[in-house]
């Protein structure tokens, strides 16, 4: 009785003593932002989208190439913000390069 | 060449390749895409049906809303998807903006400059780099895996 007390000890002390560096915080993938419903999703789980008005690339979740009819209305949205949020920095750039006259 | 994004897909069981080009050049929205196939004619003529529900799916949507927004963000993604041009005649006539080339490997080349790049058959990666060279800038591109690997 007691030498299987110490063995079961000493079965616990080594496993202890083995696992110095315990995995306390869960591993999560990288995650990236979604341009047309704002959810944060693993990479694994997105797709290219549109490019948003400063030219650069986002990403969509695949979720959403499941429903066409939902797809149409985020992507007819998301432009609408896209116009509405940038359209000054359109404006600007086209009286730049505006010659007048006077 | 430059930040440009690689994109590995698989298709998803009970989708064809022609309906997921369809829906992903419609989310793109870009101008200038090139997809590279062994049979151009047969995927553009394809992919082209696919569009045209795409497009009547669109013009229901605007139907049905009453959102003033919504109807004119439509209205400019019908005028675009309309006067979006499918081509598989590369070596013939090919547009200076607005198409989707469907080419072979060799008529890929003609395409000057694109946004979006379809690869839909295996390739080496020198040809693939030969490719990936004539991207824009912030251009992706989709690499189709087979679902049988």
């Amino acid at each position: 009785m007691r030498a299987s007390k110490t063995y079961a000890s000493l079965i616990m002390t080594n496993y202890t003593m083995s696992q110095m560096n315990f995995q306390t915080t869960p591993q999560y993938p990288e995650a990236e932002i979604c341009s047309v419903c704002g959810r944060y999703e693993s990479k694994n789980e997105m797709t290219t989208g549109p490019n948003n008005n400063t030219g650069e690339l986002t990403l969509i979740c695949t979720s959403h190439l499941r429903n066409s009819r939902q797809l149409i209305n985020l992507l007819a949205d998301y432009a609408a913000n896209q116009r509405q949020s940038y359209g000054h920095l359109t404006i600007l750039r086209e009286t730049a390069d505006a010659k007048f006259s006077y | 060449m430059q930040n440009s994004h690689i994109e590995h897909r698989t298709l998803p069981r009970g989708v064809s390749l022609s309906f997921d080009l369809a829906q992903h050049i419609f989310i793109r929205g870009v101008n200038e895409s090139v997809v590279v196939t062994d049979r151009p004619h047969d995927v553009a003529s394809a992919a082209k049906k696919q569009w045209y529900a795409l497009i009547r799916l669109v013009q229901r949507e605007r139907a049905s809303t009453l959102k003033a927004v919504r109807i004119a963000e439509l209205s400019n993604q019908m005028a675009w998807m309309q006067q979006l041009i499918f081509t598989s005649k590369a070596q013939e006539y090919l547009p200076t903006k607005n198409y989707v080339l469907f080419a072979t490997y060799n008529d890929a080349h003609r395409s000057l400059r694109y946004s979006t790049l379809y690869i839909t058959i295996p390739l080496s990666s020198k040809q693939l780099y030969s490719l990936i060279s004539l991207l824009q800038k912030d251009s992706a591109v989709i690499i189709y895996k087979s679902s049988s690997k």
